[in-house]
This record gives C-alpha cells, structure tokens and sequence, in this order.
C-alpha cells in the first residue's frame, strides 16, 4: 500500500520533470543551449582564457573530454549561476559533456562526490569547495590519478592545476569605503553577517574592518548572524531597531538579508530615518534595487567564473599554457581575477543584465 | 522442627521506618533461623518490600538493630548487605542476557589465569559443580536472555549461593511462575534449607506458604499483626491477620444462566490454537485454565478483535461476527480486561479520569466536544461503586497501588456497557483485600445477567468463581469441566498430562 | 503540601514562573524590552516556530517525532509564491496548505500503517519534500509581489500583528481539540500506551495518520507567515526549524516519551525561548556567545522538567 503510494509519488513528480529534461535542457538550470549561449555574451570573463566556439582537440583528436564539477550546493541561485556559466561555455564545444554533482554543503558528501568523479574517469575536476582544509584528502586524490585540477571560488591549499577566485577581502573594502564616504566618516552602523564561521563573512567582515579602523566616528552598534539568508535577518533588524534609534546604514554580507533589514525597518516605521544598505551578492535584482535606490552599493561577486574554470582546464588538455597564471603562496599556481567595480547608482544601468539571477527585486516595502 | 533446634541466624529487633514523617515500617520484629523457611506475607503497603530493602541495605532503619549471627550489623549499601551473606533475589530479574550462565554467576569476580585473562574452564568447571550440587540441570555456557522465567531465577539463586549467602530473601518468586515450574522452585528452596541457609520468602500466594514455610509472618500497615508456627494455622487465620477482617465467602451454585451469550466454534489461529469450542451463557462464568502457554490470553484476545482467527465461528448472542478490531467487539458490548496491566491496560501517565473513560469517550460527547462535567460525574459514581482508593480521579494511575488500577480498567470495560466481559488473569498482582473485592465485583456482575469469561492460573479463583471450565493444553481443548467435576486435580491432570 | 502535588503544580506552573522570571530580568537589562512595540515584535518574531511546535506537540504527545516540518514548510512557501501571482491568494494559499498535508498524509501513512518509526520516515520527508521545492523553483526564489499577501504578513489587526493572530488562533483551536475532543483524548491515551488505547478501542492507526496531517497543515500555515512576511518564496525557506520547535516544546514540558503536556506549554516555551533571543539581540551579546545561551536554557529547562518528574 504504502510502497504503491510512494511509487505514484515519485512518478508523479519526476515524470514531468524527466519530460523537460528531454528536451535538451540542462540538468538542474533548466535551461537549453540556445538560451545559455544568448547568456554567453553578458559573462563578464569570456576575455580570460579565450576559446574558440567549436570542437575542442587534444593531440589533433576530437574524441570526447568529459568534465567533472563538483559543487558545494545548489540550495542557492548564486550557486545555479554559477553552473549556468559552465554549462554556457560547454554548450558551445560539442565534444565535452559534463557530470555535475551536488556537495550538499556536506564535506564529507562532496570528498566522496570528488572520488565518484575519479570513478567515471572524468577527464579534468572542477571543485568548488564547501570548506577549504577538508578537501584537501579529495584533491589530492585528483592530481594523484593525474587529472587537471581547478578550484574555484574558494582556495583548497592542496596541489592543484589552477585556482580561480575573486577576493572577498578587496570587495569588502570596496564597499565599506563607499559607506564611509557616504556616511561622511562618521555615523553608527549595524552589521548582518553571512553564515558565521563561514570564509566569505570572515573575509567580508575583514574588508570592512579594515576600512573602519581609518574611521575611529563609524560606530558599530550590533552585529547578528543573518546567515546569507532573509528569514532571519528580520527579528534581528527588529531588535536592533529597538535598542537603537540612531541607526545610519546596515551593513549586510548578502542582498537577502538587506531585504530582511529593510522589511523590519518598514514594519517598525522607521523608513524615515533613512537608514542607508550596503550589501553584496551582484545579482540583477540587487542592481536594480540600487538603481532605485533602496541599496547604496552592492559587492560585485559574480558567480560567473565557472566558464573560465573549464577553458582552463581544456587549455591544459589540449597542453596550451594558462597566461596569467601565478605561483603564490599556496601549492600550485592561481588566477586572480579583477575585481569587478562595486556597483553604486551610477554604474547601475551599465551592469544590470550582467548579474546573476534574472528575478525581479522584492518590491521596496519603504515606498509602499 | 528445625526452626527449634538450630541457631538464631539473623535476628531484626524494633526495626521503624518513615518517608516523610509517614511510617511504613513500626518496630518491626523478625528471628530467622537456619534452616527455616521464613515466609512474610501482607497486602500491597503492608510494609513487605519497605522490610526486604531494609534487610537488603537499600535502606537505613530510623531505628531498631540488625543481628546477623549474634554480631549487629550495620548496612550501608546492598553491596554491604551481599558482603554480610544478606543476598535478595528481587521480582525483577537483573542478569545479563548476552552473557553466559557462568559468566552471569562470576560477573565482577571472575576467575584469572596467571596472565591475568578469564580463566573460562575454571569459571565453567566451578559453574557446574554448584549447579549440580543443587539439582539445576542448565549449561553453564546457556546464554542467560535464552533461558527461561523460572531457570533465570535458579541461575540469580545459584549466584547468591556463590556469594556464600548464609540468608537468601526471595522477593515473590513465583508471580511470575506457572504451577509447574513453582514445583522446581520449591524443591530448590528446600535444597538450600538442607544445607543450612536461612531462607525468607513473600508471596501472593497463601497456599504456598502451607507448602513451604515453616514460620509465618503477617505484616499490616506496617506492623507486625501476627506470627506463628505455619503447622498451627490455616488460611483464614493468615487473611483475617491481613485484612483485619474475614474474606468473604460466597454461596455458589445459585446462579440463574439465560441465553446462549458468546459461542466460539471451532475457533483457530494458526500455530497458536486451534479447534476451540465452547459456549458462555448470560449470568455464567466460564473459566479458561490450562499451564502457562497453553493460549488462554490468546483464544481470549481472539474473541475480542486483539487477534484475527484463521478459521472458525464466534456468534454473539447468536449473531455470527468477525471481529476486525476491540472497537468492534465493544460495539457488540464485548470487553477484555488484560492481563498485562503495564503494558496492554494502563495508561500510566494520565489521569485515573481518563484512563477510565477512554473506551467510551462518546458518552460524554456532545456536538463533537466532551463535557467533562458528565465525565467527572460518572467516574465518580464509578469510583463509589468500584470502592476505588484513591486521592482524586485527576491523580496519575501509576501512583495508584496495584488492585485499584485493576479495579479501573475494569471500570474502563465496564463503561462500555458490556454484555460479555472477559477478565484476564483479574487479581494478578493485587493485593489479598482488593483481590475479594474483585470477586464481589464479578459476583455483582453476573447476577445482572453478564456473561463472564475468565482466565486465571490461581486454580482456586477458577473454582471459586466458575460455573464451567474450558481447560486448555497446548493450544487445544483439553477438556471441559462442569462446576461439579471440577477440581484441583481434575483441572491440573487435564491441563498437564497427555490423553 | 506532599511532594507529589508540588511536582504537579510546578509543571503547570514553572514553565510560566521560569517566562516571567526572565522578563523581569529582561526588564532590568534593557529599558527598550518593556515597551509595546517590542513586545508584539517577540510575539511576530515567534510565530512561525510557534505555529510548528503547536502542531509538533501533537506529534510528540503520541511518542511520535516529526523532522519534516521544516521542509514542509518550505514545500508550502514555495507553492504560495509560485501560484500567487497567476492565480491569486485563493488557488495559492489552499494549494500551499494541501501540499503540507499530504506530505503529513504521507507521512501519517508510512508511521501508522507502515509501521516505519517516525524519526526515519519524517527524516526521509525532510529530504524528499526540500527536494520537491528545488526541483519546483529550479533552486531560485521567487519573489511575492502579491499586495495583499504582503499585508496578510506584515499587517495588524486590532493593534496586534497579523501572523501573532495566526498563532494564536491555531493555539487557541489545538487546545480546544486536545482538551475537549475524543481525538484529543486519544492522542494523549495513544502517547501514553498505545497498546492500550488501541484495546480500549481507540482507533490508533486513524488518529496516528491525522496527527500528521495536523502537523502538516500547521507546517503550511507557517509556511504562509513566512512566505507573507518575507515576499519571497526560497527552497530553503525553513531549514532547520524543526529543531527549533522541538526545543520549544520540550522547554514547554512536554515529555518527549508521550502522553504528557500541552500547547499551552509548548506557546510559553516559545515565548521563553524568543524572548531570550530578543533581549540577547537587545542588549548587543556576540551572535557566537547567544548560542551558548540558547542551548544551556534548552538543557536546565529540560532538567528541572526531568527533577520535578521523579519527585
């Protein structure tokens, strides 16, 4: 009976979404070719590690290459983008098929996904880390089978054929200048961190420390754990609204939480005191709402660098050398990307379409 | 008479004890023997299990003294109380059921060999000496979880005896043992009489304290009401100690049965029992007896809906059914009171009040909600007709002593408003006073015309109390006995032998 | 006064006694916290878990575990934002409701008929209904741009927040239900032995199934707090929840071996536990350090609970 059930359940459910998969969408982005190659050309980075459209050769053979990318998760868009921008690129060379898996934020599921990897005889692994010093085992695993290696976003301080990332550091400080100058150098600020503990609200944190120790005027009042996300950032902002009436700006590490922020803030009618956010994540969304100007800046940290992971790791399997590639001070070399200018109200306009994420921004409840 | 010739062996003077300035132990006075069979008997609260903790170091006396062979002891700890010889063997079992028999016997002091591992052959070879010098024919290499009941017990006294106890303290021992396997038991007990221990002994049971005991003493309300030689006394004596009164007697023989009630033909329940027939009359009892395992609760719980029969007929007031489920069988005016109060009958964490009207909660109903003024109002006329003590109907069951939960889960049934009501093994566990107040119950509730099955292993209840009884053997019906063939020995030579 | 009435009173009354011993002490750190503005903030902010431990206590009164409310109410969410603006507050907001339930069904089905033991057939619900919300958004939010579902999560009634209303509304009903229904009794007798309730004619296995549907449609409607308040529907939405509401139920004494305690325990153990968040937010303590608190509150709460049982 209950075996029936689940039987029709699960049927039910993954019949239809077998059904679109069947025509030629992309596993997990739900998207096909033809709409990830119009996305090709808004991709900041197409310039880095340039590759011709078409089929890719290794040793004057077209045979098939098949890529392994290990992800930390898709329980978050910016996550799906970034795939987005790897399926793009392997859209456009008809020999090279990818294998995705989901880390599901678990160390130790995604070591073992690493391993499974190596199992299917992947040419090349792209790794997208959960947590840095726990995989090494699982990278190292990689360059002993004699792989390509190429981690992305964050670093694992193992051997490795590239390492590609942004600096969360330099973005934060980025942003906490453009508060700092707004703020005119002096004011009171509250603080809601992405998940504690986690690198990038570690090293956003360090970006805008950095920035505040020039500023001895700019006050932190509190600082919450709003865990990247909106549901909790709300009774925080609310308790803060209450012990203080002098908030100047949120400084927030994700554009979800800065909505949680701004809905406490108009639920407490507090929308006159004109509390500035400053925030990150560079989706589409989050630029349009600092071109209507609910955000004062908002971290560029586009999640579009997995297409630059897999034409390096095509570079190494056809032998071409990886220009810009730098040894540092971690085994193996790294290419550092440029940050990409945070985006404020006059930039806005030149980069909305080039963000992640094509959902509309949460309608400001201040201008309600 | 040993009890005469041989030496005081532990002797108990003015022993008192209180919980909160509540006394449930007055200079209480006890001289064992050794030798003797010291058996203590008392209703539930009388004070036995208050005296056997104090013996066994659980607890410190607030006042009197303890000798153990002319010397006073001082008890701090049961480990005190082992140390001196004073071993109790409590009601619930405590050996280790992955471990060997041996194992069990040794565990905390086994055996070494000289590099300091278990030294197995000699911890088995002194096992089986001691088991054989007191007739317990189990392997010394047994598992202790695949034995059974009454060989877990032997192997817990066989322990005891390895500690070198001078004084064994059986806490009930033959609750849990069928007619039997009571038998081996006492042939133990009288063992270990021979060879000189003292042996005090509680049970339920007065009649086995004729076969066994060589001295009583009645405890009630905490004080000693009597003790005496057991050649010198009878029964009644041993009840009116207890009780403080006399247990009441019936006359039997005067009922008046109507119609057919509950006929069961041919009723079967693959490898369980089979081929079961008898039928039950409105104002009847029938009694089901037979050894323990021969399917009485079984064939009982198939009548009801517990169980689902593989073939066979049950007619209700000539209605044939097929019972899916106990609320069917209620809806027939059918109630089962288990045998197993912990774990099929209380609910121990909830009121008295809902424990008793939980199987009829739609008699109180009223557009979907309950009125609990209609409920409070009828278990307190049930409470006043049940004769139940307790502090109030919203108390928790579990703090209710034994033969007061019984009487409200036969409450519960009751509530129903049965017309056939059977009663699983009714006063197991209940103390001497409530168990005749259960049997006044039954008596009431047959003379209204309810048709009474009842299942006992006390042969006695069954005679007293049936006016037919259906013996069982082995999942098969053995024999069926009128009130007037019936008797012990007719009911244990059907229930035990062959043929 | 015996020691058996005084563990009887303590359990009806300490977990009050223990609410209104830190608001005092909440009053005296902060002079913001006794104001009527932050008071009907902690009674929005506990809402959502306080509507999932109403229906978790059904659950856990029958012995039972359910780990899925989390999930289930990220089910729901997703459902309101994605039929919302197609379709309107009418289609979403049942849809999103008999979603819940029948994954309570389902999980009903699988405990009671099935006989699977509830932490594992829940535990498997938390996974497979998050992963329906992700196959069903594709893993990214959709946002609620619905006006009037907006004001259903951010407005007041009569002065007070509508989602508190929510919340006391299902507590007010599930008391009525386990106080005065044959069901409610049944479930307390069901917790308590269900062996026995089943011999007394009880119908186990219906009741069983009920409850987690129950628990299902209490986990939509805190799914619909959520996807009101916030305007955004996320697959993630909920995550972890589910240990929240335990906590609050088990701070509200209840027993998690069944048969014992009431929403209105399982309301104050919210409250208790929110408003030990709030004054922590209030008076500005490490995010880091207001975890210790939180559990070590868990922890004494659940032992004086335990003492005063065996007095």
């Amino acid at each position: 009976m209950l075996n029936r059930l689940l039987l029709t359940l699960t049927v039910a459910v993954f019949v239809p979404t077998a059904a679109t998969y069947a025509q030629d969408k992309q596993p997990i982005s739900g998207k096909t070719c033809d709409e990830l190659l119009a996305q090709y050309k808004q991709l900041p980075f197409t310039n880095i590690l340039p590759l011709d459209e078409g089929p890719v050769a290794i040793g004057g053979e077209e045979k098939k290459i098949t890529i392994g990318f290990s992800q930390t998760a898709f329980n978050h868009p910016w996550r799906v983008s970034m795939l987005e921008s790897l399926q793009a690129e392997a859209c456009r060379h008809p020999n090279v098929s990818l294998v995705v898996l989901d880390g599901n934020v678990d160390v130790a599921k995604q070591s073992n996904d690493v391993r499974d990897l190596l199992v299917r005889g992947v040419d090349a692994v792209l790794l997208s880390p959960v947590e840095s010093a726990a995989l090494v085992p699982a990278a190292r695993a990689v360059t002993d089978a004699g792989i390509p290696l190429i981690v992305m976003d964050r670093d694992v301080p193992a051997e490795k054929t590239l390492f590609i990332g942004q600096s969360n550091i330099t973005m934060a400080e980025q942003v906490a200048e453009k508060m700092a100058e707004d703020l005119g150098g002096k004011g009171n600020i509250v603080v809601l961190t992405g998940l504690k503990g986690s690198s990038p609200a570690v090293d956003r944190n360090k970006g805008m420390e950095n920035v505040l120790a020039k500023y001895p005027d700019i006050k932190v009042l509190a600082v919450g754990d709003a865990q990247w996300i909106r549901e909790p950032a709300v009774p925080l902002m609310e308790d803060f609204l209450t012990a203080h009436s002098d908030i100047d700006a949120v400084f927030s590490h994700a554009e979800e939480s800065s909505w949680g922020a701004q809905l406490a803030i108009a639920r407490a009618n507090r929308c006159g005191d004109g509390i500035r956010h400053y925030t990150f994540d560079g989706s589409n969304a989050g630029f349009k709402a600092v071109k209507a100007g609910t955000f004062r800046a908002d971290g560029n940290y586009t999640p579009f660098i997995a297409d630059i992971g897999l034409r390096a790791a095509l570079y190494k399997l056809s032998g071409k050398d990886i220009p810009g590639a730098e040894s540092y001070d971690m085994p193996g070399s790294r290419l550092l990307l440029p940050d990409s200018p945070t985006v404020v109200a006059a930039n806005a306009d030149e980069w909305i379409g080039r963000g992640w994420g094509d959902f509309e921004p949460t309608p400001d409840p201040c201008k309600k | 008479m040993p009890a005469d010739s041989s030496r005081l062996l532990l002797d108990a003077r003015g022993l008192t004890m209180a919980f909160d300035g509540n006394v449930v132990l007055k200079d209480v006075n006890l001289a064992l023997r050794a030798g003797e069979v010291h058996a203590i008997v008392g209703e539930n609260g009388a004070g036995k299990s208050t005296l056997i903790k104090t013996l066994g170091g659980v607890y410190r006396p607030g006042s009197g003294r303890l000798f153990l062979d002319g010397q006073e002891m001082k008890l701090r700890s049961p480990a005190d109380a082992i140390g001196s010889g004073l071993v109790v063997i409590h009601q619930e079992l405590s050996l280790a059921p992955h471990l060997s028999v041996a194992e069990n016997i040794f565990l905390g002091h086994y055996p070494k060999t000289s590099i300091g591992l278990v030294d197995r052959r000699r911890m088995h070879g002194e096992t089986r000496a001691l088991l054989s010098r007191l007739n317990i024919g189990i392997d010394p290499r047994a598992l202790a979880g695949d034995l059974s009941i009454a060989q877990q017990q032997m192997i817990e006294i066989a322990k005891a005896i390895s500690y070198k106890a001078r004084v064994l303290i059986l806490d009930e021992p033959t609750a849990v043992l069928d007619e039997s396997m009571v038998g081996t038991l006492f042939d133990l007990v009288a063992k270990l009489k021979a060879e000189g221990l003292g042996i005090i002994f509680i049970s339920h049971h007065l009649e086995e304290i004729f076969r066994i005991a060589d001295t009583v003493t009645v405890l009630r309300d905490g004080r000693r009401t009597g003790v005496s030689p057991v050649a010198e006394i009878d029964q009644s004596w041993l009840v009116s100690k207890m009780i403080g009164r006399d247990f009441p007697e019936f006359s039997a023989g005067t009922r008046r049965t109507g119609e057919p009630a509950l006929e069961v033909k041919g009723l079967t329940l693959n490898g369980v029992f089979e081929d079961i027939t008898f039928t039950a009359h409105r104002g009847e009892v029938v009694g089901l007896a037979g050894l323990v395992g021969a399917g009485r609760t079984e064939v009982a719980q198939a009548i009801c809906g517990v169980r689902h029969p593989t073939s066979g007929e049950i007619r209700i007031f000539g209605r044939k059914t097929r019972l899916r489920n106990p609320k069917m069988a209620m809806r027939l005016a059918m109630a089962y009171v288990s045998e197993d109060r912990k774990t099929l009958g209380l609910l121990p964490n909830r009121p008295v009040r809902e424990n008793a009207t939980i199987s009829k909660l739609s008699r109180f109903r009223c557009f979907g909600f309950l009125r609990l003024g209609k409920e409070r109002a009828f278990v307190a006329d049930m409470i006043r007709r049940l004769d139940i003590r307790l502090a109030g109907m919203d108390v928790e069951i579990r703090t209710l002593s034994g033969g007061n939960q019984q009487k409200v889960l036969i409450g519960r049934a009751l509530a129903v408003d049965p017309q056939i009501l059977i009663f699983d093994e009714p006063t197991r566990g209940v103390d001497i006073g409530a168990k005749g107040e259960i049997y006044e119950i039954i008596e009431e509730l047959v003379a209204s015309g309810i048709c009474v099955i009842l299942i006992s292993s006390e042969l006695e209840e069954i005679l007293r109390l049936s006016d037919k009884i259906v013996v069982l053997r082995r999942g098969r019906l053995a024999k069926t006995l009128t009130r007037h063939e019936a008797s012990e020995s007719t009911i244990m030579q059907a229930a035990a032998l062959a043929g | 006064m015996n020691r058996a009435s005084f563990a009887k009173i303590w359990r009806r009354v300490g977990v009050f006694a223990a609410l209104i011993l830190l608001i005092v002490v909440a009053s005296f750190l902060s002079d913001r916290f006794l104001t009527v503005p932050n008071l009907l903030n902690i009674l929005r902010q506990v809402a959502i878990v306080g509507i999932l431990a109403i229906g978790m206590t059904f659950v856990i009164l029958t012995k039972g575990i359910d780990l899925s409310v989390g999930s289930l109410l990220g089910l729901s969410v997703v459902f309101y934002a994605g039929l919302l603006d197609d379709h309107g507050m009418v289609v979403a907001i049942p849809l999103g409701l008999s979603a819940a339930m029948l994954a309570g069904l389902v999980n009903g089905i699988g405990v009671a008929w099935a006989r699977i033991p509830p932490f594992i057939m829940t535990l498997g619900m938390l996974s497979f209904a998050r992963g329906i919300a992700f196959i069903y958004t594709g893993g990214t939010p959709i946002p609620i741009l619905n006006e009037s579902f907006y004001r259903l999560g951010n407005g007041y009634v009569a002065g007070i927040p509508i989602p508190s209303l929510i919340l006391l509304a299902v507590l007010a009903v599930s008391a009525v239900v386990l106080s005065l229904t044959a069901f409610g009794r049944s479930v307390y007798g069901i917790g308590s032995n269900e062996e026995a309730a089943r011999l007394s004619g009880v119908p186990v296995k219906f009741y069983t199934i009920l409850v987690y549907v129950i628990s299902g449609l209490v986990s939509g409607l805190a799914g619909l707090v959520y996807a009101s308040q916030l305007s955004i529907g996320t697959p993630i939405a909920g995550q972890g929840y589910e240990l929240d509401a335990i906590a609050a139920v088990v701070v509200g004494g209840t027993s998690l071996f069944g048969g014992k305690g009431t929403v209105a325990g399982t309301f104050i153990g919210t409250l208790i536990i929110g408003v030990l968040a709030n004054i922590l937010n209030l008076t500005g303590v490490d995010p880091y350090v207001q975890q210790l608190f939180k559990g070590a509150l868990i922890v004494t709460a659940v032992y004086i609970m335990s003492r005063t049982d065996r007095a």
